[in-house]
C-alpha cells in the first residue's frame, strides 16, 4: 500500500492506513528521535505521540504531499525541542559551532567506510561524541542530510529556517577547524 | 534509492547500535492510544506538565489558605470583589454556624397602636382616612415609622403613615387586611409587582395605577441556596392601588378579602379629611 493510499485510508477513518504509515517510518523515526535524545524510551514516546498527532490531524494534511518529510518534520522538532529541554547538549561554550563544521567534514571525508574495522570503529566513535557535544539543532541538521537523506529544501522547511541557512551550515564547515575532531580520535 | 546513497554508514551503525530495528515495534501502542485507549502519556510530556501542574497547585493552594484564614488577605479579596460590584454570601457558612434548637414561635410585638387623630398630630401632611371598608374589616391598627428621607432619596418630611384593617382580632395577615399607606412622597420600599399587569386608572380625578396577583415561586429553588423561579399570578387574592392626592401618595393593598378594582375604588373614593 502506497503513502497516498494509507492516508486515504486514515482520513476515512481506518486504522489499517496507520498501521501501514506506522510500520513503513516507525524504524527511521525512533532511531532519528533516539540520536538526538541518546535517550531510546524517550525517542519512542515522542515517535508514538508523533503518530498520534498524525492520526488526529490528518484531516489537514494534503494527500497530495509526500508523508515522509511532513512525519519527520514532526519528530525531529519534537526531539530537538525534548532535547533542549534537558539541556542534553554538553557546553562547550561557542566551540559547538567548530565541532559542527569539523564533524561534517569528517563525514564527507568518510562517506564510505574504510577496510579496516579498527579504523571504521574509531570513526564511529569520534562521530557519536562529536554528535552529542554540539546543539540539537546542529544535530538534526546532521542526521537529516547523513542518516535520512533529505535535500536541502527539506531540511529547511523540517527546521523552520531558510534554505541558505542550512546550505551555510553544510558548506562552511568543510573550510573550517577539523582539529577538535581529530583531538577526540585522539 | 537516493536517500540510501546519500545517508552515512557510521550514523546508519551508530542509530542501529542505539535502537536497533529489529526491536522497535510501535503499532501496538499507537493502536492502543489512536483507539482511545488508556496508553500512558509520553514520557516527555508528563515531565512537562508535572511541575507546572505541581506549581499551578501550590500556588492555588496558598493563595485560598491565606483568602480563607489571613484576615487581611481575607478582607482585601472582599475588597476587590466588592469594588466589582459583587457581594458574595457563603449561605453554606450561615448553615454551619445555625444551630437548630426547639423554640416556640415567637410573634414580633407591633408598635402601640395610635388613632388617626394621634397619626395626624405627629405628622406634618395632611392625612386622608377611608369611611368606608368592606364588612369585616373591624380590626384596626395604625402607625407611623420615621425615615431618612435623604438616604431614601425621597423628597418627603421622612414620615411615613401605616392603617391596617384586619378581619381578625389576633391580626392574622392570611385571614385578610386591607393595608393603607400615606406618604407626602414617594412610598418608601414599594412592593414590586409585574409591570405587565399594571392598569391606570383614575382614582378620585387623579390618574393612578391598580394591580391585582402576586408573584409565587414554584418550589423549584433550594431553601438554603436560591430562590424558585418567580411567576407572576394573576389568581392570587392580591390588589393594589396608588395614586397621588393633594400631594401625598397612598398606596391601598388588599390581601386575602377577595377584593377587585372597584372595591378599592369605592374605598379611596370614601377617603376623607375627617
Amino acid at each position: 500500500m502506497e503513502d497516498h493510499e494509507a492516508i486515504q485510508q486514515l482520513k476515512a477513518g481506518n486504522l489499517a492506513g496507520l498501521r501501514t504509515l506506522v510500520e513503513r517510518y516507525q524504524v527511521q523515526a525512533v532511531q532519528t528521535a533516539a540520536l538526538v535524545l541518546q535517550d531510546r524510551a524517550a525517542a519512542e514516546d515522542i515517535v508514538q505521540n508523533a503518530f498520534l498527532r498524525c492520526y488526529e490531524r490528518i484531516d489537514q494534511f494534503d494527500a497530495d504531499r509526500p508523508f515522509r518529510p511532513w512525519f519527520l518534520r514532526i519528530v525531529i522538532n519534537d526531539a530537538v525541542k525534548a532535547s533542549v529541554r534537558r539541556k542534553d547538549q554538553i557546553s562547550l561554550d561557542h566551540q559547538e559551532d567548530d565541532l559542527f563544521q569539523a564533524l561534517i567534514e569528517r563525514l564527507e571525508s568518510s562517506t564510505l567506510p574504510p577496510e579496516e574495522a579498527v579504523q571504521q570503529s574509531e570513526i564511529r566513535a569520534a562521530i557519536r561524541d562529536a554528535l552529542m557535544k554540539i546543539s540539537p539543532k546542529q544535530r538534526a541538521v546532521i542526521l537529516q542530510k547523513y542518516f535520512l537523506g533529505m535535500n536541502e529544501k527539506e531540511m529547511s522547511a523540517a527546521l523552520n529556517c531558510a534554505p541558505g541557512t542550512v546550505k551555510w551550515h553544510l558548506n562552511a564547515g568543510r573550510r573550517k577547524l577539523q582539529s577538535l575532531l581529530q583531538k577526540l580520535i585522539g | 534509492m537516493k536517500e540510501q546513497i546519500e545517508t552515512h554508514w557510521a550514523i546508519r551503525d551508530i542509530a542501529e547500535q542505539q535502537a536497533p530495528a529489529k526491536t522497535i515495534h510501535l503499532w501496538e501502542r499507537v493502536e492502543r492510544a489512536a483507539a482511545g485507549g488508556k496508553e500512558k502519556q509520553p514520557v516527555i510530556l508528563r515531565r512537562r506538565w508535572i511541575p507546572i501542574t505541581a506549581l499551578c497547585l501550590i500556588l492555588l493552594t496558598v493563595f485560598s489558605s491565606m483568602a480563607c484564614f489571613v484576615p487581611p488577605v481575607r478582607a482585601f479579596a472582599a475588597e476587590v470583589i466588592q469594588r466589582l460590584g459583587i457581594a458574595l454570601v457563603d449561605t453554606g457558612q450561615f448553615n454551619q454556624d445555625v444551630e437548630v434548637v426547639g423554640v416556640e414561635a415567637i410573634r414580633v410585638t407591633p408598635p402601640p397602636s395610635l388613632s388617626i387623630a394621634e397619626i395626624r398630630r405627629q405628622i406634618s401632611f395632611s392625612l386622608m382616612q377611608p369611611s368606608w371598608l368592606p364588612a369585616g374589616l373591624d380590626h384596626y391598627h395604625g402607625s407611623i415609622a420615621k425615615y431618612d428621607p435623604i438616604e431614601n432619596q425621597n423628597p418627603g418630611s421622612g414620615t411615613s403613615v401605616s392603617l391596617y384593617y384586619y378581619r381578625s382580632a389576633d391580626h392574622d395577615f392570611l385571614k385578610g387586611v386591607l393595608y393603607l399607606r400615606a406618604n407626602d412622597g414617594p412610598i418608601p420600599a414599594p412592593p414590586l409587582l409585574a409591570q405587565t399587569r399594571e392598569q391606570e386608572v383614575t382614582v378620585n380625578g387623579q390618574p393612578g395605577i391598580y394591580v391585582h396577583g402576586a408573584w409565587q415561586d414554584d418550589g423549584s429553588g433550594d431553601p438554603n441556596l436560591k430562590m424558585g423561579t418567580l411567576q407572576w399570578d394573576d389568581q392570587a387574592d392580591d390588589a393594589y392601588l396608588s395614586w397621588e392626592q393633594d400631594g401625598v401618595t397612598y398606596l391601598l393593598e388588599a390581601h386575602n378579602l377577595g377584593l377587585g378594582l372597584d372595591d378599592l375604588l369605592k374605598i379611596a373614593a370614601s377617603m376623607t379629611y375627617e
